[in-house]
């Protein structure tokens, strides 16, 4: 009788023990995704300004207008080292002006008709802007799972998480400037 | 980049997750891209070079249907070795929901995975396929899908997250280019294309629509492809318009853009179970008119009645009003083609590759390859270690 009662109780420690540890395993892959996400979506944003400052080298934009970008990415380039609240807000600053300068198709047709050799750096900072959306969506998408799975019971009471933070959604405005859908 | 591609369902059958695949590793290639797919097949011997056998689908009764599908022991060691071989710089799995080779990939590998939902499934099925594993794989795809806004609903509702609306390819220039049907386009001829015995493909609604517009419009005539009996359709039709419907049988890709090409108009009266209406944009490529029934799917495809007629739902007299409005005015006609030319140029498979691979590039900016995930399930610790 006690045996048998002792084999169940040794089969359901060793069944918890290996939920546990299933659980744990869930818990770090799902961090080192969120990690990579957030890296992804800085090199994205990184790709973006680079793009910006190639597009401004080649003097085909308005003195205004690439006056007001290079602000926004000087801006950009000192708020990286800040808490990523304030970076992010840089960034969605750096959007606004690229939405407003690149506002209209037409207008972007006729920079690249007047000045064609602006039309792979165009293309650049398109794909970059399309990249940065994809990047914090993906972002976003792991920090769900990521809090899913931090809700669960089993992982407060047996603190599985132990010190990792839960992490939360970045909110950065990364609308693709309607003027360079075309490119 | 190399690009590895896991297929869910059984490559010898024709189907629309496989077209999918083919296309876009074709037009990947195209790109220099490395791409080799992973996929179950019956008849393995058939398979192209860029193409690795998965393993042998057996046919098993899942959620109230048959589904042909490799799993089990030999599958997943199938997949691991494909994993360690193929090096790959991110892998793409399809339906990764499905119990299929998709969910043992994700289950196999770590790294940079890209998962694309097709279909629309309602809770139930993904609450049957086990809640826990759909989470478990899904917390390993780094980048989601979905090809429709349908299947993006699902993804979005019942298993949370977001998902990138992707939509499916076409090769515009397959179809644009096609030669019509019997030499010239017969501009009083509706096309039908699929199965016609479904009722959800929505045959008999437009059946009854000819009826009705038969005797007004003595020379317009009906052509149907996919495979049927035709001669049971025959017999329920009014004698004397027998001689004015065609049936070509089951036909090539090649055969349906002939046939789309060569007619006046592509009729999609579907009742119901539609996540998508790829035919709609083949006949909007082919420069044909299209009416369709008024699903939600296909709205979104026709941009809400800009770029096609649509009609109320099951409505054959509805469907018999849109046939003579578009029959009878060339005005529209033209109109209609213009439209819907320039709405299907969103979904030309060049257009449908770059923003796929913006996924990939954006997804495999930072970690490291695909590789062998040796923690995953218990299915994969059981199986042995391949020499």
């Amino acid at each position: 009788m006690t045996t048998t009662r002792l084999l169940i109780s040794f089969i359901g420690l060793a069944l918890m023990l290996w939920k546990l540890s299933a659980i744990a395993g869930r818990l770090d892959r799902v961090h080192i995704r969120r990690d990579q996400a957030l890296t992804s979506l800085r090199l994205q944003l990184a790709w973006r300004t680079s793009s910006v400052a190639k597009l401004l080298t080649t003097k085909a934009l308005d003195p205004v207008s690439a006056n007001i970008l290079m602000n926004e990415i000087t801006a950009v380039s000192s708020a990286a080292e800040l808490s990523l609240l304030q970076y992010m807000a840089a960034e969605s600053e750096l959007t606004r002006a690229l939405c407003v300068v690149f506002e209209d198709a037409e207008d972007v047709r006729e920079l690249i008709s007047l000045s064609p050799d602006t039309e792979p750096v165009l293309r650049d900072l398109a794909h970059a802007c399309r990249r940065v959306e994809l990047a914090r969506r993906f972002h976003n998408d792991a920090v769900g799972a990521a809090q899913l799975l931090h809700k669960r019971k089993i992982v407060r009471y047996f603190r599985l998480a132990g010190h990792t933070e839960l992490p939360s959604a970045i909110d950065v405005d990364d609308t693709v400037p309607a003027g360079l859908e075309i490119l | 980049m190399r690009i590895g591609i896991v297929c869910p369902y059984d490559w010898s059958v024709p189907g629309g997750v496989q077209a999918h695949i083919q296309d876009l590793a074709l037009e990947l290639m195209q790109r220099g891209h490395y791409v080799n797919v992973l996929t179950p097949a019956s008849q393995p011997e058939l398979l192209p070079q860029w193409v690795t056998d998965g393993g042998e689908p057996t046919a098993i009764s899942y959620n109230g249907s048959v589904a042909r599908i490799a799993f089990g022991f030999k599958a997943t060691r199938r997949v691991r070795r494909w994993i360690q071989e193929q090096q790959l710089d991110v892998m793409h799995v399809h339906e990764p929901l499905s119990p299929s080779l998709s969910a043992l990939a994700c289950w196999a590998g770590t790294g940079p995975i890209v998962g694309t939902f097709h279909s629309s499934m309602d809770r139930s099925r993904i609450m049957a396929a086990g809640y826990g594993i759909a989470q478990s794989v899904l917390e390993k795809i780094t980048a989601r899908i979905a090809v429709s806004e349908l299947a993006r609903n699902t993804v979005v509702q019942h298993v949370g997250g977001d998902a990138v609306l992707i939509p499916n390819g076409i090769h515009i220039k397959n179809f644009e280019s096609a030669v019509p049907l019997d030499g010239v386009r017969d501009e009083r001829l509706i096309a039908f294309l699929g199965r016609f015995e479904e009722p959800r493909k929505g045959f008999k609604v437009l059946l009854e629509a000819f009826e009705l517009i038969a005797d007004e419009l003595p020379d317009v005539r009906i052509v149907v492809a996919g495979p049927g009996d035709s001669e049971a359709v025959l017999e329920t039709m009014r004698p004397d318009l027998r001689d004015r419907i065609r049936f070509l049988g089951r036909v090539s890709d090649q055969g349906k853009a002939e046939m789309l090409r060569g007619s006046g108009v592509y009729v999609a009266p579907n009742t119901g179970g539609e996540s998508f209406g790829i035919v709609l944009l083949e006949a909007m490529a082919a420069h044909t008119p299209v009416i369709s029934s008024d699903l939600p799917a296909f709205l979104r495809v026709l941009d809400f009645g800009t770029a096609g007629v649509t009609f109320a739902n099951e409505d054959s007299a509805d469907l018999a009003r849109a046939l003579r409005e578009v029959l009878s005015t060339p005005s529209l006609r033209e109109e209609l083609v213009e439209r819907a030319f320039e709405r299907v140029q969103l979904f030309d498979w060049s257009r449908v590759a770059t923003s796929i691979i913006d996924v990939y590039e954006t997804v495999i900016a930072l970690s490291g390859p695909v590789q062998e995930d040796l923690r995953s399930q218990i299915v994969g610790r059981l199986a042995p270690e391949q020499p």
